[in-house]
């Protein structure tokens, strides 16, 4: 079981508790980000990028527990 | 028919208005909006005018959806030659002109000449009159619109503020009190021309063919499209959402660019914005309401949208959202860009704590910073000067490194050196610098692209101006990120005539040239395509994009390979064979 501090920025806070962050526990010893994601039902079309302790991260990155995990949402325009 | 097939042409000089109708082999080939308004310019401007003189022409156009239940097409064209760049220029305003202006009976109203004293526009169907604005001349655009308001009752209304009629290269146009027609001088143009608003006010309608068809596919494609996934960030946050993403990727633009991180970028992103507002506004037929009226404190403001959190906020140090509020506010009164604005003042920021020139004012400063929209409007104090903008201060005073513009028009809100795809977007885009022709950002610095490479951006940059172009002359907002498949769907249904995706395609690249041979005729070539040296040779020291730089020798290659896929020449200019594939 780890935990991981999450960011769900913009509307993709409704897939999570409508918090700014919060902790979230995997049921598991790690997990990818893409695991995760699936585990919150945040589709992957939905986001823009990831960011893991403040830097740039992929899908297929490994969390093993003590992360802040960011997720930012599609933009279009400017 | 979606168009009026009307086309209103006012001569403030002789003061005498007339109706044409409107070249539909044109609109064929340029459908509306941007291009359309560029075609017009292109035919009957000569090159080398004084976009300041009577020989400017003011264009407000339309597109063939305006005024229709089609989402997100309430947008109005603004186009004219630029008195910031010398370029083309097309803007592009919200909120209810545009439809009103259809109602009215009008694709677009071409405006010549100039007043003899200050007019504004009356427009009310067929009734059109130029009446005096002697009394509205000296007041803030937002002063004019109450007045007017006032005296006409349910007119949608335009106007300038005391940056227009002053002539100011950052001059934009305020409708609503907060939507603008904001880049180039655009607001200029009309003080060049004693023009101080126009009004508006139509009874009439549109016609498509089959209404119940069209209301269901409609309705249809507002669910599953516009209001999906892709798009719902304009609901939920709107803009400000784009502080953190710049922040996260290190290219929110920080103290004159200096830096792509700002420590209190917290103070003045979308959950700061949230904390103060007090109601979402939308623009006529947009389902997504983008818009964020806010109160704090003693002010107000429709926004800040993320071009001003940033050009006003961490790039003038100032983490304070009541003050970025209150700044913008002032902007849109007096009828500043807020962009040009907040470069501007970041300029004179580093002058003066660089000691090469004090223009009284210093990044995170609060007080003087607010002085700043006022005696640049007016042109008063440090203002006289520092309302020329960045390229002209920096040809007096020096600071040419960090005059942050292209081809004088001062740049938007990302970091060139974490995102090289926006270093070329800047570069080629045809106004001067613009985040709006394309906005690889998205992709690269916001996506899983590496940002910091040349691979691929030639090409990402060219369909992105040339979906954006075709996007605009159909006239569609920024925000739906509809494919060209989905506008031509849509545009099928509302004209009656089978368009496909592919005639689409071709339209936009055919506008993209088009604004590009006007500039062209203006003199520009590939030595106007480049970006200030700071970008250059300057690292970035903080945060995701710590050390990085856009190396010229990259940003050439960049280039040469975007000229060459466009069908261009070495020097940036169209070459014959391209002109005669688009028929221009």
């Amino acid at each position: 079981m780890i935990l991981v501090t999450l960011q769900l920025r913009g509307p993709l806070k409704k897939y999570g508790p409508e918090a700014k962050m919060f902790d979230y526990e995997i049921a598991a010893e790690s997990c990818t980000v893409r695991e995760l994601l699936e585990q919150l039902k945040v589709p992957t079309s939905s986001i823009s990028f990831i960011m893991i302790d403040g830097k740039k991260a992929d899908l297929d990155a490994t969390l093993i527990g003590g992360e802040m995990v960011i997720v930012n949402p599609r933009v279009s325009g400017g | 028919m979606a168009y009026t097939g009307k086309i209103l042409r006012v001569n403030l000089s002789t003061g005498k208005s007339t109706t044409e109708p409107l070249n539909e082999e044109w609109a064929r080939e340029y459908l509306g909006g941007k291009g359309l308004s560029i075609k017009y310019l292109y035919e009957e401007l000569k090159p080398g005018l004084d976009p300041l003189s009577e020989n400017n022409k003011l264009i407000l156009m339309t597109g063939p959806l305006t005024g229709t239940i089609v989402p997100n097409t309430g947008k109005l064209s603004v186009a004219a030659k630029s008195p910031a760049t010398g370029t083309i220029l097309d803007c592009s305003i919200g909120g209810h002109f545009a439809p009103e202006l259809k109602y009215a009976g009008y694709d677009a109203v071409i405006i010549e000449g100039k007043a003899k004293s200050p007019v504004y526009l009356y427009i009310e169907d067929d009734k059109v009159e130029l009446r005096s604005a002697a009394e509205l001349w000296g007041k803030g655009a937002h002063e004019t619109e109450h007045i007017i308001t006032e005296t006409l009752g349910d007119f949608i209304t335009m106007a300038i503020g005391q940056a227009g009629e002053n002539l100011l290269p950052m001059a934009c146009i305020s409708s609503e009190l907060y939507r603008q027609a904001g880049r180039g001088g655009i607001g200029a143009v009309m003080g060049s021309k004693n023009l101080k608003a126009v009004s508006v006010r139509g009874t009439g309608g549109i016609k498509v063919p089959d209404i119940r068809k069209f209301s269901a596919a409609l309705n249809k494609i507002k669910r599953e499209d516009t209001m999906s996934d892709d798009n719902i960030w304009a609901y939920t946050d709107g803009t400000p959402n784009i502080v953190d993403l710049s922040q996260d990727a290190g290219i929110l633009p920080t103290r004159n660019f200096q830096d792509g991180t700002f420590e209190d970028y917290d103070k003045i992103h979308s959950e700061a914005v949230k904390g103060v507002l007090k109601a979402k506004k939308a623009c006529f037929a947009c389902p997504l309401g983008c818009g964020n009226y806010v109160e704090k404190g003693k002010t107000m403001v429709e926004g800040p949208e993320y071009e001003t959190l940033a050009l006003c906020g961490s790039n003038c140090g100032i983490g304070d959202l009541e003050a970025v509020i209150e700044f913008n506010r002032l902007c849109d009164d007096y009828g500043l860009d807020t962009i040009s604005a907040g470069n501007t003042v970041a300029f004179a920021m580093e002058m003066t704590e660089k000691g090469i020139h004090d223009f009284g004012v210093r990044f995170g400063e609060a007080a003087m910073y607010l002085e700043m929209p006022g005696l640049i409007a007016k042109k008063e104090g440090v203002g006289a000067e520092l309302s020329r903008g960045v390229s002209a201060l920096a040809d007096k005073y020096g600071g040419k490194e960090f005059a942050m513009a292209v081809k004088k028009l001062e740049i938007p809100g990302y970091e060139p050196r974490g995102s090289w795809s926006m270093g070329l977007a800047y570069g080629t885009a045809d106004r001067g610098a613009c985040h709006l022709r394309a906005w690889p950002a998205a992709e690269d610095a916001f996506g899983d692209i590496d940002p910091l490479t040349i691979d691929g951006k030639a090409k990402m940059v060219i369909d992105m101006q040339d979906d954006n172009s075709v996007k605009f002359s159909a006239i569609f907002c920024d925000f739906w990120a509809l494919s060209t498949e989905r506008m031509a769907e849509i545009l099928s249904l509302a004209l009656e005539r089978e368009i496909t995706a592919e005639e689409l395609t071709v339209i936009g690249e055919r506008v993209y040239n088009l604004a590009r041979l006007f500039n062209e005729r203006e003199g520009f070539d590939r030595k106007d395509d480049y970006l200030p040296e700071r970008i250059y040779t300057e690292k970035l020291s903080t945060g995701f994009t710590k050390g990085k730089l856009l190396p010229r020798e990259e940003y050439e290659k960049m280039l040469s390979e975007y000229y060459q896929l466009r069908g261009w020449d070495e020097k940036g200019l169209i070459t014959e064979a391209k002109k005669k594939e688009l028929d221009l």
